[in-house]
């Protein structure tokens, strides 16, 4: 004979099961369509031009957990003509944000490179007309080596600023039964001044984000933003 | 076999032999967990960080039907509020997991709802008998990967550190630069240095299961071991990275890229157990008599 609490049990976790199937999100709502994120970014705009680069804090080797996570990897060197200034651009775009596959955050990445971060702080970065793109700015060195650096992650349509918003982000997108994309932007440029470096770097951003075709601008920032901006008709220098 | 089975069930009501009347609560534990156990294959076995899972899992499954033998005249069914109770609360918090793909509650939950129905059967005292393979089990849950490289990620620093440090006191020549290793004419990166030591879950559990076996020894001798985990972990690592770094400089990249990939996981567990091993051989002769026998 079959015990009554037993089918009990045995059918709670048949419900839970059928459950878990039926609440398990399934649409891919990826803002960045059919295209190479590659071929959207401009090469060169205002005095910047650019050459492609490998990034040694992001190897995609075949393999190591930089492949899996992104499916797009750009690193760029932007020079720019008239006052010489470099900055390097990292964007990675991962086209399934799941729980163990998720943009890793520099503040986590630079340490572990070897760098030690002397600044972190969250930076509301302005592109105009009260549109901000929330953002970090970091100060890292390692070695002799420093860096400023500023950079934003964008998950679904949300740009969580730290490691916990970007888990509320992601639960907060997989209860509406979606299935996000992610991107990692990042800038930085060489020297010990972060003071000096950060301002150029958000006048880069700017207006690199003005430099973007208006219909992909979202792909960066989100859609929201780009819509607010392309409203606001506010001109890149 | 079969009259133990159903002497050791005692008050159960059954009278069916043990498999049969146990099938509504396989079948209700299978159509959670074959979902689950897909999952993890998919994504978390197959990576360094969760490469011990399915050792775990099958190590976890024999212990517990080795166990079981003892537990069965300890066998009474559970209480019934505490049973829903505990299932009440580990399916909502698997299904949450499983519906918003939080790997690690899903398990969770998988687990408690396991550990619901075992305890449904046989009650609290045998349980407790049990103690070892259920506990054993739960290092299954993969704990959530923020989490494991917040907390391990200076950890790698100091192991590049160390494996270039001795080498280079042997003579080869090595540099690093951050995680980066150059090694004569070779840049190697320490894999994955965004993550932190992945493997020391993996490694904990092996290491358990070692001290667990030794059933010569004392708890404080077997505590003495467990406090050596870590620190053991964190060798393991040092040799692993110099394996790596030496065939890289006399083998060149391929051979040692490719041992990195094919082998990583288990020869870090061979080099963990060993040290494991050599650590209880040596510390056997140190330790007061007291302390070893059981």
């Amino acid at each position: 004979m079959i015990a009554r609490r037993d089918l009990f049990i045995a059918a709670a976790a048949l419900v839970a099961a059928g459950a878990g199937v039926a609440l398990k999100q399934r649409r891919e709502v990826p803002l960045l369509k059919g295209e190479k994120l590659g071929d959207i970014v401009p090469k060169a705009f205002g005095a910047w031009t650019s050459e492609e680069m490998g990034d040694p804090l992001a190897v995609n080797a075949p393999g190591t957990l930089s492949a899996k996570l992104y499916n797009e990897l750009i690193v760029r060197g932007y020079t720019n003509a008239k006052t010489g200034a470099e900055i390097m651009m990292l964007l990675a775009y991962g086209a399934r944000q799941t729980d163990d596959l998720q943009l890793h955050r520099p503040e986590i990445c630079y340490p572990a490179f070897g760098y030690q971060l002397v600044r972190n702080e969250p930076l509301s970065l302005p592109l105009g007309d009260n549109v901000t793109i929330p953002a970090r700015r970091l100060a890292a060195e390692a070695e002799g080596r420093h860096e400023s650096i500023i950079y934003w992650s964008r998950m679904g349509e949300a740009l969580p600023q730290d490691g916990g918003g970007q888990r509320k982000a992601r639960l907060e997108i997989a209860m509406q039964g979606i299935l996000p994309d992610g991107l990692l932007s990042r800038f930085s440029m060489v020297g010990d001044h972060p003071e000096d470096n950060w301002p150029v770097i958000q006048t880069f951003v700017r207006d690199l984000v003005f430099a973007f075709p208006p219909s992909r601008r979202k792909v960066l920032i989100g859609t929201e933003r780009a819509n607010r901006i392309a409203a606001s008709g506010v001109k890149a220098v | 076999m079969a009259e133990a089975t159903t002497q050791g069930l005692g008050p159960a009501k059954s009278k069916l032999p043990f498999a049969t009347a146990d099938l509504p609560l396989w079948i209700g534990l299978a159509c959670l967990a074959v979902p689950t156990l897909i999952s993890l294959g998919q994504q978390v076995w197959s990576r360094e960080a969760g490469a011990h899972g399915p050792i775990v899992l099958a190590v976890g499954a024999w212990l517990l039907a080795k166990e079981f033998a003892g537990a069965k005249p300890l066998a009474r069914p559970g209480s019934l509020l505490l049973t829903f109770a505990g299932l009440l609360v580990s399916l909502l918090v698997y299904v949450f997991g499983r519906a918003f793909d939080f790997i690690s509650l899903e398990v969770a939950g998988l687990y408690g709802a396991a550990v619901s129905m075992l305890y449904s059967r046989i009650g609290m005292r045998a349980l407790l008998h049990l103690w070892f393979p259920v506990f054993y089990l739960a290092f299954l849950v993969p704990p959530p990967g923020w989490l494991i490289d917040q907390l391990t990620g200076p950890l790698k620093q100091f192991v590049s550190w160390a494996a270039m440090s001795v080498l280079s006191f042997a003579g080869v020549p090595v540099a690093r630069e951050g995680v980066t290793i150059y090694v004569a004419a070779y840049r190697l990166l320490v894999e994955d240095a965004c993550s932190g030591m992945n493997s020391l879950v993996g490694l904990t559990a092996v290491s358990l299961l070692y001290i667990y076996l030794l059933r010569g020894s004392t708890l404080r001798y077997a505590a003495l071991l467990v406090a050596a985990i870590i620190p053991i972990a964190i060798l393991g690592n040092i040799i692993r990275i110099m394996t790596l770094i030496l065939l890289t400089y006399f083998f060149g990249d391929e051979v040692a890229q490719g041992f990195l990939h094919e082998t990583a996981g288990l020869f870090l567990f061979a080099v963990d157990l060993l040290l494991v091993f050599a650590l209880d051989k040596a510390l056997w002769r140190v330790v007061p008599k007291s302390w070893r026998r059981t």
